[in-house]
């Protein structure tokens, strides 16, 4: 067969009549082709691409939510001022209130009065220990963590359990003419309204020799300044108020067992002073002790954060890329910044040697 | 129209080879390509599917018709031919002609058609080879003989009449069609020389 017969042939079957596709199926095809077209899918990489940012997106942050340090613990050290939880409240309903004017007379009084030692040194052994049983019994000395967990107490419970305590106690403390031992400035400041109460006995809400921060006069009382435990005066020189154990007496209740817990740690230091000293002075000994330690706790917690600083990781990737400039500047930061107790310890001894 | 010109180009383009082939600039009188078409369409261009609906409709119906001889079966596999193409679009390349892509889509489901209707194959009946005569072949006008020509080309075995069909319809090429079909071209060739004589001695 040669080509011309071939191109005969298939031309022929070209021409020869056969179906056409109908009207219909032609629009149903093309309705399809549309309807697709318009709905584009996205290229393949564009993905992938998505995957990829996905994925680093995602050890990006497990790698930052690694260094996050852990919330730190509320401190219990913080003192308890006049702006606190639920005593300005204690403050704001107490109906002891109003007597500013004996109260302020009564702090006049208590300024006058000689030292507290000075009563115990002229009583005899008997009324020595039973102040100091009477001190223990009615420390108002808390430890600092109950203080605030007294504060996160409901207000109607601190204000009822303050004033119950200086109705109650008031009078017979005033009978009894026992002088009562420093109230930890914490403590006074805490109920500073319940204490003019009983604003008639010569009380010292006077604590405060030790702290910044008197009593105020009248409420709403002013946010007291910060608490400092350390005694300005000689440890004998709170003034007995006679109140102000009646004004914390309510608190052994709440702070019994933590008031013990309190004395434990604090024994050593009570250990340390010398013999003959007193009680009082023991109780003050017991408040900086507490807070010493809660002081030592915080060095810790900070200790531990600057182990954990970052810039040791940059020093370490610094000194894996060589890059000298850049360790030079980590290590100087990082000692001007970082005790070398908080150093690792194989940077602390290549780079801060003893 | 100059098609090429309402090709939007799209910012997702994978190659920069496609790309240029969409953007060379065509002349007016000259209408795009089937490649280009099919390009178009792919880059979401539905007129582009139009033309090409066009230009191969008819031909892929008549194709099938007289592939698997049964009208109905012809129109559904004439539907899942195009939705195939639809469905490849984004995967086309202009590697090869569109008339040879497409076509091979349409060849291998009506085989599959067929071998389904038909297991056994009869490709292999070559021992009568048909003379078809010395006589060259008069231009076919008469509708009769048009008429016996189909009869004629239905009644060659599938694979004969189906390389026949390729060449007539799809205007293929012997080394498209042995594409399509999986042979050799010289198999594609003998195929296609047993046919027509066949096809010849039928006019007679």
């Amino acid at each position: 067969m040669n080509e011309r017969d071939e191109n005969v042939l298939l031309d022929a079957v070209r021409r020869a009549p056969g179906p056409m596709p109908g009207a219909a199926m032609t629009a149903a095809i093309r309705a399809r082709a549309g309807a697709v077209a318009r709905r584009r899918s996205p290229p393949v990489w564009l993905n992938i691409a998505a995957g990829v940012v996905v994925l680093v997106g995602a050890a990006s942050w497990l790698r930052v939510a690694d260094r996050v340090p852990e919330p730190l613990a509320p401190r219990a050290s913080t003192p308890v001022t006049a702006t606190d939880g639920a005593l300005p409240d204690a403050q704001a309903t107490a109906p002891e209130m109003d007597d500013v004017p004996a109260f302020e007379a009564s702090r006049s009084a208590a300024a006058s009065e000689p030292p507290i030692e000075q009563p115990l040194a002229d009583a005899g052994p008997g009324q020595i220990n039973k102040a100091e049983a009477r001190s223990e019994s009615q420390r108002p000395v808390v430890a600092v963590d109950d203080l605030a967990s007294a504060r996160r107490a409901p207000a109607g419970d601190a204000d009822s359990l303050v004033a119950q305590g200086l109705r109650s106690d008031a009078p017979r403390e005033a009978a009894a003419g026992a002088k009562l031992e420093a109230v930890p400035p914490s403590v006074s400041s805490a109920i500073q309204t319940p204490a003019l109460e009983t604003a008639q006995a010569p009380m010292s809400v006077d604590a405060p020799p030790l702290t910044e921060s008197p009593v105020p006069a009248a409420p709403p009382a002013p946010p007291a300044p910060p608490v400092s435990f350390a005694p300005r005066e000689p440890v004998g020189r709170m003034s007995a108020a006679p109140a102000a154990p009646a004004s914390v007496s309510p608190l052994p209740s709440i702070a019994a067992e933590p008031v013990a817990d309190s004395i434990a740690p604090a024994a050593a230091v009570a250990s340390s002073v010398p013999a003959g000293s007193s009680t009082i002075g023991l109780g003050l000994d017991e408040a900086q002790s507490v807070v010493a330690l809660e002081r030592m706790r915080e060095a810790a917690r900070d200790r531990t954060k600057a182990a954990h600083d970052p810039r040791f990781d940059a020093l370490r990737e610094a000194l894996a890329a060589e890059q000298s400039a850049r360790v030079d500047a980590l290590i100087a930061e990082l000692k001007r910044d970082v005790l070398r107790e908080s150093w690792p310890a194989d940077l602390a001894d290549r780079y801060w040697p003893e | 129209m100059n098609y090429a010109a309402a090709i939007q180009p799209c910012f997702w383009e994978p190659t920069a080879t496609r790309y240029r082939e969409r953007m060379t600039p065509t002349d007016a009188n000259t209408a795009p390509s089937d490649e280009q078409l099919m390009l178009a369409y792919a880059s979401g261009d539905v007129r582009a599917f139009d033309a090409l609906y066009a230009r191969f409709a008819t031909r892929l119906l008549r194709y099938l018709t007289r592939l698997v001889k049964r009208p109905s079966v012809a129109e559904e596999l004439f539907q899942d031919t195009w939705q195939r193409a639809i469905d490849a679009r984004s995967r086309y390349r202009p590697t090869a002609r569109f008339a040879a892509w497409l076509f091979r889509i349409a060849h291998h489901l009506a085989i599959d058609h067929i071998r389904r209707e038909q297991p056994q194959s009869d490709d292999s009946v070559l021992a009568h080879f048909p003379d078809g005569g010395a006589a060259p072949l008069q231009a076919i006008e008469d509708e009769a003989q048009l008429t016996r020509l189909i009869d004629a080309l239905e009644s060659l075995p599938a694979e004969q009449r189906a390389v026949v069909l390729l060449r007539a319809e799809g205007e293929l090429t012997l080394e498209e069609i042995a594409e399509t079909m999986n042979t050799g071209r010289e198999t594609i060739k003998s195929r296609l020389r047993y046919a027509l004589a066949k096809l010849k001695e039928a006019l007679k």
